[in-house]
């Protein structure tokens, strides 16, 4: 008998963003063979161009509606184009100031630009599926570059000690996530959410069990990348010694990822919501709670935002968990959530890349010491980017709250928003020391530390007037955004 | 239907799981906690090839070859094919990628013992 397979229809001009994105990942690594003299000017503007053109064709796809193709393996709807917009934004914000932070910390390491496209790659490869299979090829494809990447530093036992560490235990959840596709494959005979949506809202006594360990092992999976709680260990350490800008890819562009591919996942719970829904309440208000407490004794740089970026994964579960209730909420929220901390988080690391000098990079709160003296500029906007982080308005973090705090609301989900509010308190404990540590009173010892700071560049400068602009600009042009990228 | 079941099959995957992730926990050697892994990707492969053999694959004798229920069954049982497929790919670069930051870790210094790997801490 001839085995028939229908060749599915594929449209290349919808997977422009992937096709972008991916080539331009091999242009710029062409381009890194014939550097000369160890300068990566032109693999940036190949990178900045590349990460501009996928934005654009994002936009260009929100723009002609929504659909799917390629046999519904690549799916483009508002979830996708925001996904999608989150990771490149990352990606960009990051790519603008690794040049001057790559040299101060003189770590020779061209391959880098490449290795962030296809990062990012891999994170708009899996929010734009609802193929299991396509979502497990992603993720991987996002996280082996970022273990090549938070190794890059050679030399430096901390950085190869956080790409094993990332390494160990990302491959071990990866081993979750895959029992957890194997599992819902047993019960349903697919890898397509629609099948899995259509067990689950019809439930067999046969398969239940089946589809109970499944779902939850694949939002553990996901859980982990997005540094949900229990799964959140390796956060801190990586965040700490992996390169700042790679960490800042982390807590960006590869958060997003995590966070609108589990956004999509969960409406896949259907008749089990009320099994799930209540267990990441509990995740999400231990996640902002231990984030915060733990930030509060932290006096390392790195560590303190990546506690930070805990707590705000657990902000952003509860646009999940609205989502998961109720399936029309949750969009608008965990997009901006995601679009404006993407930002605003990108502008924070640019800063924080001023710490390295000469090879060396100063990581405690103390170094920030003469800050706002030495470089104004940069003081102000670190200033600007905590108060957001904070939540103070009319800063994107407060708008962003308040939309978490109505989903919540609307979802009844009281215990989430009660949570909400109390964490955004507890969080001002450990911003606070860093903008009076920058602010603090002159004298002859600050100058010393603040002799360590690298030198603001045109480059760095654009960034940090890039992150204030753009942050502002989410905010103050959300109606239309969110109208571009089909949310509403 | 004589031979192994698919019961026993999914037991001996559940039991080779268990085993990595227990191997994983106890361990100190990268090496082994990485072959450890592996052996967890290699329970979840053999989870999608019995589930496709057994479940999927095998259709009614009465069932008419090339009818439409032979052809969904068949595409059933490709999905998770596929997927080993795909996992068997991602656990060659993921091997590739581990034992380079391995070797780097050799180089900086001798011990690659993961209880050594206690420079990051507040």
């Amino acid at each position: 008998m001839p085995f028939k397979i229908d060749l599915p229809l594929i449209e290349f001009q919808w997977m422009m963003p992937l096709i972008i994105l991916a080539v331009s990942g091999m242009f710029a690594l062409l381009m890194d063979i014939g550097r000369p003299n160890e300068k990566n000017d032109a693999i940036v503007v190949v990178t900045v161009l590349g990460l501009i053109a996928a934005i654009g064709a994002v936009f260009n796809n929100a723009a002609n509606g929504s659909g799917s193709t390629a046999g519904e393996f690549v799916i483009f709807d508002a979830i996708a184009h925001v996904g999608s917009v989150g990771v490149c934004l990352g990606a960009l914000v990051v790519t603008l100031f690794s040049e001057p932070y790559l040299r101060n910390k003189r770590i020779p390491f061209g391959e880098f630009y490449p290795l962030l496209l296809w990062s990012a790659l891999g994170g708009v490869m899996m929010v734009s599926t609802e193929n299991l299979l396509v979502l497990f090829v992603g993720l991987e494809i996002l996280s082996i570059s970022l273990y090549v990447m938070a190794g890059m530093s050679r030399g430096e036992a901390t950085s190869e000690e956080s790409a094993m560490k990332y390494f160990l235990l990302g491959s071990f959840a990866t081993c979750f996530l895959l029992m957890g596709i194997a599992l819902l494959y047993g019960a349903t005979g697919k890898l397509e959410y629609k099948v899995i949506l259509g067990f689950a809202a019809a439930p067999e006594e046969e398969t239940k069990m089946l589809m109970v360990a499944g779902l939850a092992l694949v939002t553990v999976g996901l859980g982990f990348k997005a540094s949900l709680v229990p799964f959140h260990t390796w956060t801190p350490d990586v965040y700490q010694g992996a390169p700042t800008n790679v960490t800042a890819y982390m807590a960006t562009g590869a958060k997003a990822a995590a966070f609108l591919a589990m956004f999509r996942f969960v409406s896949c719970y259907q008749t089990y919501t009320d099994l799930f829904v209540p267990a990441l309440t509990v995740i999400a208000i231990l996640t902002m709670t231990l984030g915060n407490l733990m930030g509060l004794r932290e006096k390392n740089l790195k560590r303190l935002f990546a506690f930070s970026s805990i707590a705000n994964a657990g902000y952003v579960l509860i646009g999940i968990i609205a989502h998961a209730k109720v399936f029309e909420l949750g969009l608008q929220s965990v997009g901006f959530y995601v679009l404006s901390y993407t930002v605003i988080t990108g502008g924070i690391f640019g800063i924080l890349s001023l710490l390295a000098k000469g090879g060396k990079e100063g990581s405690t709160v103390e170094d920030l010491l003469g800050l706002a003296s030495q470089k104004p500029f940069a003081a102000f906007c670190l200033s600007v980017f905590i108060l957001s982080l904070i939540g103070l308005p009319p800063l994107p973090g407060f708008f962003g709250k308040i939309l978490l705090f109505n989903d919540a609301l609307a979802a009844k989900q009281t215990w989430l928003a009660i949570s909400l509010a109390i964490n955004s308190v507890i969080s001002v404990g450990y911003y606070f020391p860093i903008l009076s540590a920058m602010y603090a009173k002159q004298d002859a010892q600050d100058e010393v530390a603040g002799a360590k700071l690298a030198k603001v560049g045109p480059l760095l400068q654009g960034t940090f007037v890039a992150c204030l602009v753009g942050g502002l600009l989410i905010t103050f042009m959300m109606s239309p955004l969110m109208v571009a990228l089909g949310v509403r | 239907m004589v031979g192994v079941p698919l019961g026993a099959y999914l037991a001996l995957a559940v039991f080779m799981f268990c085993t990595g992730a227990a191997g994983v926990i106890i361990r100190r050697n990268p090496i082994v906690i990485f072959m450890c892994i592996e052996l967890m990707l290699n329970a979840v492969n053999l989870t999608f090839l019995s589930f496709a053999r057994y479940k999927f694959a095998m259709v009614d004798p009465s069932v008419q070859e090339g009818s439409r229920q032979a052809l969904a069954a068949a595409d059933r049982a490709i999905g998770g094919q596929m997927m080993v497929v795909f996992i068997m790919a991602v656990a060659a670069a993921e091997v590739a990628v581990g034992l380079g930051i391995i070797m780097a870790i050799y180089r900086l210094r001798d011990n690659i013992d993961v209880d050594e790997l206690n420079l990051l801490k507040s």
